[in-house]
């Protein structure tokens, strides 16, 4: 039994106070904020966002800790309520899905935290949900804008079929952004198939190829988030295609394939920005009852040729 | 607390010779031993923890309601699938598969229901897919003599891969009736129905594994299957019970977890069976096969949340939560062996 307490019981004791210890060591009256993440940490797509919000908290003094939900919503109701049950004064959550979040949202409201959802938003907004606001992109009109563009300067038309891959297909900011861009197709007589990639960039640029193997015919690629416009323009150079390419988001790929022509454009729906304010409504409500306001974080003007080098030196870290 | 070890080490009489039957019976024995360990080495952090959160309450709020009713309601998840996870790896045997069984099965009632179906008839065909499931990948484990890991590996994507095929990309509502809610995911106070269910299976598997001969076959064929056919045992009927129970608990945990959130997406599971292993091997299940303990595999994955809910209330960074994760896994398992070795 001496031995048992000397080997296990002490050493236990001391990572647990160890633990605790900077937790207690906080300020009380500093606020907490939690904000969670529907993707797992390696999504690149996430880093302007969480710099963002990591700077929005510096320049308030508040306290953030950032959470990853690795695509499962069950975590992240498990995510939700453990920030619940730690009490913080807000979170900023995307909420990917119109039904799993429901309820945790609305109890963390009814327990006095402020809520507001950034980069995905519940496809009947604040009706549809107990988040105060709503920070990012209308992803249904930016769709439509996109797949315009592709349309007037590719001379896509009747019968054409557009590939549009997305990485998570069933998550609101897919269904969205598919909606405005099939909607863009129709009135030409073109249509878009859609196929998930996940995340995994080796495997994203698997499926590509594979897809574009078995559809020689397709017209062009409309890649409707960044994992899959990313490696678009590999893809279609190990196949040896040559269709234009035009989607959505910002990395140093994409931007690369803009310059040298391989990529038409791509909205950029300011990761940064809604970080940064989805902290920054949580502050403001939490000290002066300032009730957070929705925030269209932009996108409807497209990143191309023309405007590609103001945005080179940013893109990863702030944009 | 080491005699006590010792005592509980010595239900089974000593093996007193080399014969098939004394081996199958000192391997049941050795089985026991682990949850004791486990159990203590989980006693004492709830101990420690409880008395962190009394000391700070502010600041640590593990004895809160909410975060007592948020790990009673997420346990559950990984506890039922290690539950059957554990048992097959007690006989000998792996199932990867168990994540994506998780979701079709889940998928399977929620769209039965949304066609007209009552919700218990939709839960019962579900869970015969879980079954189902299960038996499919023991079948072709066991007819065609390969790993159950590989077999299981090549079953999770043909899974994955047959949800979208049947349901496609998009999630699907689950709103049942209340009385249906109210029994899976309800709660009284902060007893949570998910938790209870929990307790349910855990105590049927304590019956079955250890209180009945077919627990005993699960070690026998787990531990020494030549020892265990020279004694008249069927070790591929006993490893297809196994995997059927295996595939049932999968099932029931997505059904209890589209209960609580009421929606299911088709991506998601995926990694659970990682988990599951884990949760087990931390409850003291061999890998090799012939050991474990149920009251083991529960603390295991009790354990698993504890470590995660911890690392959620003192804000720890969740971009290193698999880091931690991972770590205080291993470490865990350590201690279990050093308390193991200290018992003698």
């Amino acid at each position: 039994m001496k031995v048992m307490a000397v080997r296990i019981l002490f050493p236990m004791l001391f990572f647990v106070l160890a633990a605790v210890a900077p937790v207690v060591a906080q300020d009380d009256d500093s606020i907490d904020i939690t904000m969670i993440i529907y993707a797992d940490a390696s999504v690149e797509f996430f880093v302007p966002v969480v710099n963002g919000a990591e700077e929005a908290a510096a320049l308030f003094g508040v306290n953030l800790d950032i959470q990853y939900a690795n695509n499962d919503p069950v975590q992240q109701n498990n995510l939700i309520e453990a920030a619940i049950a730690n009490e913080v004064d807000g979170i900023a959550v995307s909420i990917q899905d119109d039904e799993a979040f429901d309820e945790v949202i609305c109890a963390a409201r009814d327990a006095g935290i402020a809520v507001v959802s950034f980069n995905v938003d519940d496809s009947e907004g604040a009706d549809g949900n107990c988040r105060m606001a709503f920070m990012g992109q209308n992803f249904d009109a930016t769709g439509y804008v996109i797949a315009q563009r592709m349309i007037a300067e590719h001379g896509i038309g009747e019968g054409d079929v557009v590939y549009t891959p997305v990485e998570v297909p069933e998550a609101v900011y897919a269904s969205e952004r598919y909606a405005g861009v099939q909607r863009a197709l129709e009135e030409v007589g073109a249509t878009g198939e859609l196929v998930g990639t996940g995340f995994n960039l080796a495997d994203v640029l698997t499926t590509h190829t594979q897809y574009l193997i078995g559809r020689p015919d397709v017209a062009a690629i409309i890649a409707l988030g960044s994992a899959p416009l990313t490696t678009a323009p590999q893809a279609i150079a190990e196949v040896g295609m040559d269709i234009p390419i035009g989607g959505f988001d910002l990395t140093e790929d994409i931007l690369a394939g803009i310059a040298d022509g391989t990529i038409t454009a791509t909205v950029d729906q300011q990761p940064y920005s809604q970080g940064f304010y989805a902290v920054t409504q949580l502050v403001q409500f939490v000290r002066y009852g300032l009730y957070p306001s929705d925030m269209d974080t932009g996108g409807i003007g497209l990143v191309d040729a023309t405007n590609v080098e103001n945005v080179t030196e940013l893109v990863g870290e702030i944009r | 607390m080491v005699n006590f070890v010792r005592r509980l080490r010595q239900t089974l009489p000593e093996p007193s010779s080399n014969n098939p039957m004394s081996r199958v019976l000192d391997f049941m024995r050795r089985s026991r031993e682990n949850a004791v360990d486990i159990l203590v080495l989980f006693v004492f952090l709830q101990i420690i923890l409880i008395v962190a959160s009394l000391l700070f309450p502010e600041d640590f709020r593990y004895t809160s309601a909410a975060n007592i009713s948020v790990m009673l309601k997420a346990i559950p998840t990984l506890g039922i699938i290690a539950l059957g996870v554990g048992l097959l790896m007690i006989a000998g045997e792996f199932d990867l598969s168990v994540g994506a069984n998780y979701t079709l099965s889940a998928l399977v009632m929620a769209r039965l229901f949304d066609s007209g179906m009552p919700v218990e008839l939709a839960v019962l065909i579900a869970l015969s897919v879980g079954v189902g499931i299960g038996l499919l990948n023991g079948f072709l484990t066991l007819t065609f003599r390969l790993p159950s890991f590989i077999v299981t590996l090549g079953m999770l994507l043909f899974w994955q891969g047959m949800t979208l095929l049947y349901h496609g990309a998009s999630s699907m509502r689950f709103r049942p009736p209340e009385e249906f809610v109210a029994l899976t995911a309800g709660n009284l106070g902060i007893i949570e129905a998910a938790f209870v269910w929990l307790l349910i299976l855990v105590f049927i598997g304590y019956l079955l594994l250890h209180r009945h001969r077919l627990g005993n076959h699960f070690f026998a064929v787990g531990g020494n299957r030549q020892s265990a056919i020279a004694i008249g045992i069927n070790p591929n009927r006993v490893k297809m019970i196994a995997f059927a129970i295996a595939g049932f608990c999968a099932a029931a945990s997505g059904i209890l977890a589209t209960a609580r959130v009421g929606s299911i997406q088709p991506g998601q599971g995926a990694g659970l069976e990682l988990q599951a292993i884990a949760a087990c091997v931390i409850g003291g299940v061999a890998l090799t096969g012939g050991r474990g303990a149920i009251l083991g595999i529960f603390c295991g994955a009790a354990l698993i949340y504890t470590i995660q809910d911890v690392l959620l209330l003192i804000r720890a960074p969740g971009f290193y939560l698999d880091i931690f994760v991972g770590v205080l896994i291993i470490l865990a398992a350590i201690f279990n062996q050093i308390v193991r070795r200290e018992g003698g």
